[in-house]
């Protein structure tokens, strides 16, 4: 059985991969919070299921998973989103790539330092806030909009590069 | 090679920015789901890059912007069921309370002084500048000396290059290079962490040094303790006994070897650079640029940015694996522009050309756009598909002098990597002057007269 202290701290823990994770399934940021939200409730009503600290990943997911295809079920046609299908087989696929998902967090995080000072300073105002619009850099910075839109861009284009390559790199030693 | 940058990661990219903005449609998603649906190999690029967005949204997302589940579940059980309702409360107050450790400023502690005086080349600067109280935490010095006066009165001179972790007021860990304390009584017991051991200091000067796997220790007046951690050894040494320490053990020296002399089988190999020049953003070179120096310069929107391009022939070492290398540069005065308009800490990056068509440059006329890290539209970005970041080190604002090292992980995995028997570098300041004027920084080049250009020692593993 496990403590609700320990609930707690396992949540914290794995808490941006969750939200990953969501994220994949709903596509919106928003609806991933909310399907993080509504899990995160639904598991701390079903904390003596959790076996142990171990299992936490697997159950939590199961719980994401379910949450979002609920939430599919009851969004408005308006919204964006994939078929139930696709949600299917992207999150049986990604439960499937923990160690993957360990090693791109470690090597994202030393992409980052590797990255000139401008880059990093650029993405670090973007993602300050998930309101920020390369607009109001442009604003902000005075700077041409298409500029930002590139500089970004081409950001995340080195950092994806940086992590494969820095994956490649620790598979072979 | 990695797996290149395609048009469906640069699609997805996009449409990533069209969610962000609201301006995306179901078609989009249609269109991608389509796309991933018959083809696994994109639908983990695709997996790849959500988890991207959201590392990068919580690495640098504002506190206020994290998300309390508990809040929620407090409002839903709110009206259900009292008990419920509160270990709902006292989990968001437990939820609280572990987030707040990450979320929560901690109180700044320092243990010790940074002193005036330093020559130093950071690599891994101190947060603070010299004069200022240092926080606990790792510095890394390129070349140069840095003096820190530790709460309990002891002065570690640490000599570049080497790092140091500083932990608390009677404690620091060397994790390479050298360093000097000068311990007074108030410091009597003053640790410092090596390897395989530590020396505890019994009222004394005494100098440790870390190289590898193996660690020095001379003491030049009183006496210090020395423990090894495996074996749990301890040995009291005192006026002028060395002793050295790896992971087996501990060995009494005659005398402390040379820190410049290199044993027969690990001499380097030095290698001088073949290929030089300095590219202006202006591409105008009359008057601007000098065969003596490699001129480096960042600002804002001047048309007199400088970067600093050379090649080092690698083809001796063809078949032979290189154990270490280190990259040395000689820092000296271009007297161009105006060291007042810099700001304290400067930082230079040097990049390894790993687009291997672009090594070839022309060194007689440069073009700036045709320089390798070159992007069209974007002066002071760096085209990470041509070159790889090798390393960084920092000088301050009035030193336009020294030796500048680099030793790092990254430029030996670069000259691994090397299949042509040419390495290129390039070197870039990253940081922009306070005006238009500030000073152009300067290397020197293989023509310089009095320090020497580029050179890059190897070790190759027998």
């Amino acid at each position: 059985m496990i403590k609700e202290e320990e609930f707690i701290s396992l949540y914290v823990r794995h808490e941006t991969e969750l939200r990953s994770f969501a994220r994949s399934l709903t596509l919106q940021r928003e609806d991933a919070s909310d399907v993080v939200q509504d899990a995160c409730i639904a598991m701390w009503r079903k904390i003596d299921t959790l076996e142990s600290p171990k299992a936490f990943r697997s159950w939590a997911y199961s719980y994401v998973r379910l949450t979002a295809l609920n939430q599919r079920r009851k969004k408005q046609a308006s919204r964006l989103e994939f078929t139930g299908e696709m949600m299917e087989i992207m999150a049986d696929e990604w439960e499937k790539e923990g160690e993957l998902i360990g090693a791109e967090r470690e090597a994202l995080a030393r992409c980052l330092g590797e990255l000139p000072e401008t880059q990093r300073k650029l993405l670090g105002l973007y993602y300050t806030s998930s309101k920020t619009t390369a607009v109001e850099l442009s604003e902000r910075l005075q700077k041409p909009v298409a500029g930002i839109y590139k500089s970004l861009e081409r950001t995340r284009a080195t950092l994806r590069e940086c992590i494969l390559r820095k994956i490649q790199i620790a598979k072979m030693s | 090679m990695s797996e290149p940058f395609n048009d469906f990661d640069k699609q997805l990219d996009q449409l990533f920015t069209r969610l962000r903005e609201g301006k995306a449609g179901q078609g989009d998603i249609t269109e991608l789901e389509q796309a991933l649906h018959s083809d696994p190999a994109l639908r983990s690029r695709y997996r790849a890059r959500v988890r991207m967005e959201e590392e990068l949204s919580a690495h640098f997302e504002q506190p206020e912007e994290f998300v309390l589940p508990f809040e929620a579940a407090e409002k839903q059980l709110w009206y259900q069921n009292p008990t419920v309702k509160l270990t709902a409360i006292a989990a968001a107050i437990a939820f609280l309370a572990i987030t707040a450790i990450f979320i929560r400023e901690a109180p700044v502690v320092t243990v010790a002084t940074l002193e005036k005086g330093s020559s130093a080349i950071w690599e891994v600067p101190p947060k603070q500048g010299e004069g200022s109280r240092i926080e606990p935490g790792e510095v890394s010095l390129a070349s140069g000396m840095a003096f820190f006066r530790f709460d309990s009165g002891a002065l570690v001179t640490l000599v570049g290059p080497a790092s140091l972790v500083i932990e608390t007021p009677m404690s620091a860990r060397l994790l390479n290079g050298e360093a000097l304390v000068d311990a007074p009584e108030s410091a009597h017991g003053f640790v410092i962490k090596l390897p395989h051991g530590e020396t505890v200091d019994l009222g004394t000067r005494f100098s440790v040094a870390v190289e590898g796997d193996a660690s020095t220790c001379e003491v030049l007046e009183g006496s210090v303790l020395i423990r090894h951690d495996v074996t749990d050894q301890e040995k009291q040494l005192s006026d002028g006994q060395v002793m050295t320490l790896n992971r087996e053990g501990m060995t009494p020296l005659a005398y402390r070897p040379s820190r410049e002399f290199a044993p027969e089988n690990k001499k380097p190999l030095v290698l001088r650079s073949s290929r030089e020049a300095t590219v202006v953003s202006s591409n105008l070179r009359d008057g601007y640029v000098d065969d003596r120096m490699l001129l480096v310069k960042m600002e804002a929107d001047s048309y007199m940015q400088r970067r600093a391009l050379f090649n080092i022939n690698l083809g001796d070492l063809r078949g032979s694996e290189i154990e270490s290398a280190r990259l040395n540069l000689n820092l000296v005065p271009s007297g161009l522009g105006f060291a007042a308009y810099l700001p304290e800490t400067i930082t230079f990056a040097v990049y390894g050309i790993t687009n291997e068509s672009r090594e070839k440059w022309d060194s007689e006329n440069p073009k700036w756009e045709k320089a390798p890290g070159y992007i069209a539209g974007d002066e002071n970005a760096i085209n990470g598909s041509e070159v790889t970041l090798l390393g960084k080190f920092n000088t301050n604002r009035g030193q336009q002098t020294g030796r500048c090292t680099l030793e790092t992980k990254q430029l030996l995995e670069f000259l691994r990597s090397d299949t042509t028997g040419m390495s290129g570098f390039l070197i870039v300041r990253e940081t922009y002057g306070i005006s238009e004027n500030s000073l152009v920084h300067a290397f020197a080049s293989s023509q310089h007269p009095e320090a020497s250009g580029p050179s890059l020692e190897v070790v190759l593993a027998k």
